[in-house]
């Protein structure tokens, strides 16, 4: 069902069903699409993400019970006065204790099938290394989407123990949730307060809505199957070409890299919101034009941003406030803010892969983002003195660039495995004759593309850039998406996505021997 | 937003995709028939008129580069056509006979038994030189499902551009211009004239084939028997051959032999193995091979053509068409392609 084409005709048939479903039920001919949907991956797949369901529904519902029982007592002993505020309060330390005993086995229950399927070759390649020995190990494939689910189900097991959300009674509903088809491929992450009530709602067909999402889908077509495939095929060609190139592995890999994985994310990312936006469901923007941030830790607010939101609400601020962080406060005040930050990056890390090259990569982000942190005062007095450069846009283009730089240099700790040798090859690329490398003609030429693929490559990112600059602002409610300024002119709409169909066609990379939709991101 | 607006706007997605899916389509799939004659051996059988065929020949390049219909309506006036195609396996066959039945009425078919070793499907650029070609139908849709390779798609045998779009990058001029031009047939009735001389002496190489103690597979001898019945619902007698080759390379095994026979006898059928004679035909490996004895060319050809028009001319009721005005005219132009392909080499 990844196949391009298996998925147009899964909407065809699924879309008319949907709007022609007895209101009530549309959401049944949801769960029944989202269920095949997944079901193409495979009977396998299929029964984890079934327990993974199970297991949320029921630590769902016990955390629930355990807190309307709590509640209840609590409200009844108010009412008699048979129990003073410290009974009270000892009762309820006991509910609080309780529940966080039922929420950690959730947690584990649920992280363990990742782990099991995620994390088996990361394990023994560990046990290897520490003991000398050599485990072959199974080679268990990921069941698609369960890295993105697993955070949902967390957050929804979260939720419910924090009494912010109550549990789902109904297992279907539940199911539904986590087997919503437009997120299993590279999320967003999703939560069930914001996602539940749009899911059951009922949606009538809307003709501007439909096409907006269409656009957004097509768009995010072309940007993965043309500009991504086709920039992929230079980046295989550095990777394999990565002993010879010495420092300029690192420049090219930061360039071409950076240009794939944007292309990709965020066109699979276009592909999921847009087909959810034409079922009248909408999904949490993961982008925030990233190439406009002017550091990294504003680039990680604007990229990927369900993800940072969960990291941020269910592991950073959980730490900051920690018995643990009020003992190391008492070292240093900045301390706890240290610890919780590179413990949520290396956890950001090893959930985007199984391999300390991506713990080394999430590292790097938090230390560089402590480490500018930590000179905001300096920049501050900068900016107070030399307000006028500060604010000059030569010196905002400059930040911007050296943020997507310094994102794209640790990103390319993400290609190889080997840190060590990723690390030693950034120290090459400050050698000038590293840099002198990537103005060689011949390089180029030697990865594999022609010009007439260097000039798409070239007017597909000026196209992604162009959309990017005419995409307001989330949040911003009073300037019209691109989507919307042309859904209002359905002729012109109908030529743009036209045109956007012959260029996947026509300029896409698929095809024999090659998967069109195989997401980077899919794969973390 | 009203309603007709809608309408008109989706009409205009539907009918400018259409356009515009067609016309990259037309550029984007090869048709310069020059720059790989062998993919378009088909397409020249599909253009001709083939209602007054009598004898056609199908197989593999075993076939196509062995007999030559322009001797073979000389010498004996045997309206005939080659339907060939480089690796034609069983299945390929049995969707070209489909197709010529559907367009002519002919009272022999001259099977060439090679592609029966395969019972596998082999390759997808030999699938395409046969199967692009042929006109939707169920049959064609069903030996897809056979022929295909791990990783094909059937739909772009529907639309090839699905196939072929990767080749907007090597676009030349060309391209463009062979697209509104008149293009000759690459062929003189699906014979590939090939004049050169390569006397063979190149080592063998074995490795290719399936092992010589295979059995003949499932597959092949299921559609070898549809051959068969389609043959006889048609009225047209099959006639299986082996063509001649200095079979260094391509060995033609006894135990490909023996089954071979096995058929032949099972279903009554005639058949011919040119290997066994060589002499009788006059074929002389120096001169008669353009490619170190794993094909005739035109000399070899001649000769072989020559042979089995006799053959049929004995065995077969067949009309002798150089008496006919009409087919004098028709023929004319193709003896004269001939000729000059002959002088000069196939275009």
């Amino acid at each position: 069902m990844s196949l391009s084409l298996a998925f147009v005709l899964f909407l065809a048939v699924l879309l008319p069903l949907y709007f022609l479903a007895p209101r009530r039920g549309q959401w049944i001919i949801l769960l029944i699409g989202s269920i095949i949907f997944y079901g193409f991956s495979g009977w396998r797949n299929l029964c984890v993400l079934i327990a993974l369901t199970i297991i949320v529904y029921v630590f769902g519902r016990l955390l629930g019970r355990s807190l309307d029982r709590q509640t209840e007592i609590l409200k009844a002993h108010r009412a008699d006065g048979s129990w003073d505020k410290p009974t009270r309060r000892a009762f309820r330390d006991r509910c609080v204790a309780r529940r966080k005993w039922l929420l950690a086995a959730g947690v584990v229950l649920t992280l363990s099938l990742l782990a099991v399927f995620k994390y088996d070759s990361l394990l023994i390649q560990t046990v290897n290394m520490l003991a000398g020995t050599s485990y072959p190990g199974p080679k268990l494939v990921v069941p698609l989407g369960l890295s993105y689910v697993t955070l949902s189900a967390i957050s929804y097991m979260v939720d419910v123990s924090r009494g912010q959300l109550a549990p789902e009674k109904n297992l279907a509903k539940l199911t539904l949730f986590i087997f919503y088809f437009p997120q299993m491929w590279q999320g967003p992450i999703n939560r069930y307060d914001e996602l539940a009530p749009q899911l059951f709602a009922i949606h009538s067909f809307d003709a501007p809505r439909a096409l907006q999402g269409a656009l957004r889908a097509l768009w995010g077509g072309v940007k993965k199957v043309v500009v991504a495939n086709t920039v992929g095929l230079a980046v295989q060609a550095v990777m394999q070409a990565s002993g010879n190139l010495g420092g300029t592995w690192t420049w090219l890999m930061i360039l071409l890299y950076s240009i794939q994985i944007y292309a990709d994310f965020t066109g699979g990312m276009d592909i999921a919101l847009g087909v959810s936006h034409v079922l009248g469901i909408g999904l949490y923007e993961n982008f925030d034009r990233p190439f406009g941030a002017c550091s990294v830790a504003d680039y990680w607010r604007r990229w990927h941003r369900s993800m940072g939101r969960f990291f941020t609400d269910y592991v950073f601020y959980p730490l900051s406030v920690s018995r643990l962080s009020q003992k190391l406060s008492r070292l240093s005040r900045r301390l706890p803010l240290w610890t919780a930050t590179l413990v949520t990056w290396a956890l950001t890390g090893l959930w985007h892969g199984a391999g300390w090259n991506f713990v080394v990569w999430g590292l790097c982000n938090g230390l560089f983002i402590l480490l500018s942190q930590e000179l905001r005062p300096l920049r501050r007095r900068f900016g107070e003195k030399f307000s006028r450069v500060a604010a000059s846009r030569p010196l905002t283009w400059l930040c911007c660039s050296g943020t997507l730089f310094t994102v794209g240099l640790f990103r390319t700790l993400d290609l190889s495995p080997d840190a060590g040798r990723v690390l030693s090859l950034w120290g090459r690329a400050a050698t000038p004759s590293a840099v002198v490398g990537l103005f060689d003609a011949s390089l180029w030429t030697a990865l594999g593309l022609s010009i007439a693929q260097w000039g798409l490559i070239a007017l597909g990112v000026l196209a992604m850039w162009l959309v990017g600059r005419a995409t307001p602002h989330v949040g911003d409610v009073h300037t019209p998406s691109l989507g919307e300024r042309l859904a209002r002119r359905p002729m012109l709409c109908a030529v743009v996505c036209a045109l956007m169909v012959v260029a996947i066609v026509v300029f896409g990379r698929y095809g024999l021997g090659y998967n069109a939709m195989d997401f980077i991101y899919g794969q973390f | 937003m009203k309603k007709t607006k809608w309408i008109w706007a989706v009409l205009t997605f539907v009918i400018l995709t259409a356009l515009l899916f067609g016309a990259a389509q037309a550029l984007l799939v090869p048709h310069d028939r020059a720059a790989n004659p062998e993919a378009f051996l088909l397409q020249d059988y599909f253009e001709a008129d083939t209602a007054q065929d009598e004898v056609v020949f199908v197989g593999d390049c075993e076939v196509y580069e062995a007999f030559s219909p322009v001797v073979l309506w000389q010498k004996y006036g045997i309206s005939s056509r080659v339907c060939g195609t480089p690796q034609q396996l069983v299945w390929h066959s049995y969707a070209v006979l489909e197709e010529v039945f559907e367009r002519s009425d002919p009272k022999v078919i001259v099977l060439g038994v090679y592609g029966l070793i395969y019972s596998e499907p082999q390759s997808e650029a030999y699938n395409r030189m046969v199967l692009d070609h042929l006109p939707a139908s169920s049959t064609k849709w069903q030996v897809l499902s056979d022929a295909i390779v791990e990783g094909e798609s059937k739909l772009s045998y529907a639309f090839p551009l699905l196939r072929y779009h990767d080749r907007w990058s090597q676009l030349s001029w060309q391209d463009v211009t062979t697209l509104f031009s008149h293009q000759e047939p690459v062929s003189v009735r699906g014979y590939l004239v090939q004049n050169g001389v390569v006397a063979g002496n190149a080592p063998s190489h074995e490795g290719a084939l399936p092992p010589r103690a295979t059995a003949f597979g499932e597959m092949a001898l299921d559609y070898f028997d549809r051959i068969v019945t389609l043959c006889r619902d048609n009225n047209a007698e099959l006639v299986l051959i082996k063509a001649p080759t200095d079979s260094w390379r391509y060995p033609w095994h006894e135990e490909y032999e023996a089954q071979v026979v096995a058929l032949a006898e099972q279903y009554g059928l005639p058949y011919y193995n040119f290997l066994n004679e060589i002499e009788t035909i006059g074929l002389n490996y120096t001169t008669d091979t353009y490619d170190a004895g794993l094909h005739l060319n035109v000399y070899g050809a001649e000769k072989l053509t020559a042979y089995f028009g006799k053959i049929l001319v004995e065995n077969y009721q067949l009309t002798d068409t150089r008496l006919r005005d009409h087919d004098c005219v028709v023929w004319t132009e193709d003896i004269a392609r001939y000729e000059a392909q002959k002088k000069e080499g196939a275009k």
